[in-house]
């Protein structure tokens, strides 16, 4: 876009004001929970506690709430769906991309998205009751696998086309194997969508409720279902301390590499 | 009485359909080493085809290509060590100049000190030397094609196959290519099937001379033969330039 | 671009056995569960399954508690989808140059590493009668106590649900249409427009936005769809009636009364046909080179 198109003039400070404003309310919400988390007796009406303690988070990362022990099986299955989605769709992205339906195989990616994670959890539930899946991580990271697959396939498939191809073939010319193509020629290339795809496999498991809830039968401890925990049990600070680990690692590996968000979409 | 030497390639009854359109039928000839073999067409005439048969990436329906003795037919296209130049000059996005030279010569595990002697007269040739450590995003496009053409030199391939490599390039640049490659060509000794829609640059590259049209190849004897027949459009650009330089006086010298 | 039965058996037998395969892990799941949902709403399957039965689609025409959910969820979606966008395209286009790519631009990728259970959470601590809006209202004098603040969560309306949402979606969808600004080169149509004689407004109303709305659609589309279907927010933020469909099919199929497991799995098939009519909808109206 050449500069003299769309508006030069200077920005009014009206919108400069909005968009502070704009800018704050984004970050109110972690605020927050920073705040809750370190505050000690925050009642009706005062606007800001009255005191600050560290002896919710000392508690937290003592150990004996099982926070730690949540915080590693959420880190540990969100590990293993977003390597299995991202390994398996690296594979069938490709098979997809090449073949003459590809419209259709992409359509077709779409089907878990038909139901809800909290819907399509409870229909399989049988079949999940009879594998001996229900109620262990091996169950919860099957459930989620079919989603974080599907999207994954999504992003993927926009990687492969013709002048990929056409790389592929002039490698194999000059005397590149199969494997060595993906070593020396793909695997390179695709590292950037590579790792979108990885991230975003992993947020759809790290912040997934509705899969852990059904088929983890509430023997699975995610961190999404300890927040619901403690809110129900009135714990709002620890609750807050629950949401701020499971909001301030992906957020700060985002800012760090905003890409990671952006999907071929 | 000695018998013939085996022709360095041999191209037999070569067929290809893609659906119910038949792209190449019955299509044979022959090469000697160390020549070109210039191949008129159409776009879309099946050029395209030819070429990517023989090196390997597409399946012939029937026919069979043998190099150098070898029947090469069935053989996967790493181990054909034919090598196929693109017209768009294809380099590798994430590797500089001096790694797309030498990317052949790495996956046959050289030393650093054999590639470098490999490479070395090539980029003299290619005039290359000052562009070793650069990404393919900061060269030109006949820049790239030197490179790309570098690339398939250095692996000194019994074959190489162009299809079309200079069509990218402006006017300008494509005389140079095409002046440059016949050069290189001579001095490394290449044998090459050269595939173009450009009679002048079939005429500046080739030594051999064939026309692909209707799925079949139709080839000439030589130079002469293929300029006199009307299919190749030689006589009839012969006739336009002679037609205008008649018509048109010669500028006055100064 | 048809597939057609004869196409796919003309692969080598290797090859569609691949893409059967990698195709199936996707889309086996969905059409078990639907399969199995179906069967089950229609008696041939469950625990205290009798044989085919129409039962229960019939008592759907009488019941209310179940198209009351639908209804409701429905509604949710639709005003939740409608101002967010309109947040959205309203922000987007008024504040686009001031926010600018630093600050700006990061700040919006904040909410989108909110999950549903913390956007429930901020809800609840923002928007209860104690919570932080209340406070501020005391303050200012306007209400005396919690209570007299107006009901935003658990109440009859899903507000809370709608806010909650409508929060989460408004800075993504403002990076969406900031992205689709420059894809689709509004830049140089309004300009263009302006050529041929458009003022400001005609620009906005005849350029600008069916071009970012066509673009956005299918985008929209399936926010509305998560909406639909949501569970953390409306769990955790929604009162006992009416419900939200997710929540009303799990609470059937949780029940100790086994007898209203069937509708929980009907909810599942009525749930499913709507998505993907709508789906179906707005990706007609996509020009084909925009598949997501």
């Amino acid at each position: 876009m050449s500069p003299e198109l769309g508006n030069t003039a200077p920005v009014s400070w009206p919108r400069r004001a909005g968009a502070a404003a704009l800018i704050v309310l984004c970050w109110l919400p972690v605020a927050y929970l920073a705040l809750l988390s370190l505050a000690r007796d925050w009642a009706f009406p005062a606007l800001l506690p009255t005191a600050l303690t560290l002896a919710t988070w000392q508690r937290a990362l003592a150990g004996n709430d099982g926070l730690i022990t949540s915080f590693a099986t959420s880190v540990g299955i969100a590990l293993l769906v977003a390597t299995l989605a991202t390994t398996a769709a690296g594979v069938a992205s490709r098979i997809f991309a090449y073949h003459r339906h590809r419209g259709w195989w992409v359509l077709a990616m779409h089907a878990p998205f038909a139901l809800s994670p909290v819907i399509l959890g409870t229909c399989l539930l049988y079949f999940f009751i009879r594998l001996g899946l229900v109620g262990s991580a091996a169950g919860v990271i099957a459930a989620q696998f079919i989603f974080g697959y599907a999207y994954a396939v999504i992003v993927l498939v926009g990687f492969w086309n013709p002048h990929v191809a056409a790389l592929e073939d002039l490698a194999r010319t000059l005397g590149a194997g199969k494997r060595e193509v993906l070593r020396r020629v793909v695997f390179p290339l695709a590292r950037p969508l590579l790792a979108v795809a990885f991230f975003q496999t992993f947020l759809l498991s790290w912040f997934d409720y509705g899969l852990a809830a059904v088929i983890g039968a509430g023997k699975v401890p995610v961190l999404t279902l300890r927040v619901t925990e403690y809110m129900g049990s009135g714990n709002v600070h620890l609750a807050a301390v629950c949401a701020l680990l499971l909001v301030v690692p992906p957020l700060a590996f985002l800012l760090l590499n905003r890409r990671l968000a952006i999907t071929a979409a | 009485m000695t018998p013939p030497a085996q022709p360095f390639l041999s191209v037999e009854a070569l067929d290809k359909r893609f659906g119910a359109e038949r792209v190449l039928d019955g299509v044979g000839f022959t090469l000697e080493r160390e020549s070109v073999l210039a191949i008129l067409g159409r776009s879309g005439g099946g050029k395209t085809t030819l070429l990517k048969i023989l090196a390997g990436l597409v399946p012939a329906d029937s026919g069979r290509f043998l190099l150098d003795g070898r029947d090469l037919s069935t053989v996967p296209p790493e181990r054909r060590q034919v090598v196929y130049l693109y017209q768009e000059p294809l380099l590798f996005p994430h590797l500089s100049v001096r790694e797309n030279l030498v990317f052949g010569l790495r996956l046959r595990r050289l030393d650093e000190a054999a590639m470098r002697a490999r490479i070395e007269p090539l980029v003299d040739r290619l005039g290359l030397a000052d562009h070793l450590e650069k990404m393919p995003a900061q060269l030109s496009g006949g820049q790239r094609q030197r490179v790309a053409f570098g690339r398939a030199l250095a692996i000194q391939p019994p074959l190489l196959l162009l299809d079309e490599p200079f069509g990218s390039l402006d006017a300008t640049t494509r005389a140079e290519m095409q002046t440059l490659f016949r050069e290189v060509a001579r001095q490394v000794a290449i044998t090459a099937i050269f595939v173009t829609h450009d009679v002048k640059e079939a005429l500046i590259v080739g030594d051999r001379f064939g026309h692909l049209a209707g799925a079949r190849l139709k080839l000439f004897a030589d130079r002469a033969a293929f300029i006199g027949d009307p299919v190749s459009g030689a006589a009839s650009e012969i006739a336009f330039w002679n037609s205008l330089a008649s018509k048109t006086p010669s500028p006055p010298r100064a | 671009m048809r597939i057609s039965a004869r196409s796919f058996f003309a692969e080598p037998a290797r090859r569609r056995l691949r893409l059967g395969l990698f195709a199936g892990l996707a889309v086996v799941p969905p059409l078990l569960g639907l399969g199995y949902a179906l069967a089950y709403s229609l008696g041939l399957v469950g625990a205290l399954a009798t044989g085919f039965t129409g039962e229960h689609w019939a008592k759907l025409l009488r019941t209310s508690d179940v198209t009351r959910a639908l209804g409701f969820s429905l509604a949710v979606a639709a005003v939740t989808v409608a101002l967010a966008t309109t947040l959205a395209l309203g922000l987007s286009l008024a504040l686009r140059r001031a926010l600018g790519r630093g600050l700006g631009a990061t700040a919006l990728f904040v909410p989108l590493a909110l999950p549903g259970v913390v956007a429930a959470l901020i809800g609840f601590q923002f928007l209860g009668g104690a919570g932080v809006l209340g406070r501020l209202a005391w303050h200012f004098g306007w209400i005396a106590s919690p209570q007299e603040f107006p009901a935003l969560i658990f109440d009859r309306y899903g507000l809370g649900i709608v806010i909650a949402h409508t929060a989460l979606a408004v800075p993504l969808l403002m990076l969406l249409f900031a992205r689709f600004h420059a894809t689709e080169r509004i830049d140089e149509f309004a300009a263009l427009a302006r050529t041929l004689g458009a003022n400001r407004l005609a620009v906005l109303r005849r350029v600008t936005l069916p071009l970012l709305l066509r673009r956005a659609a299918p985008s929209l589309s399936l926010l509305f769809a998560g909406v639909f279907g949501a569970y953390e927010i409306p769990l955790l933020l929604g009162a006992q009636r009416p419900e939200m469909i997710s929540i009303l099919a799990r609470r059937k199929f949780a029940l100790f009364d086994l007898h209203q497991r069937p509708e929980a799995f009907l909810i599942a098939v009525i749930y499913a046909a709507i998505v993907l009519t709508l789906v179906w909808i707005a990706f007609r109206k996509q020009p084909p080179a925009h598949v997501a």
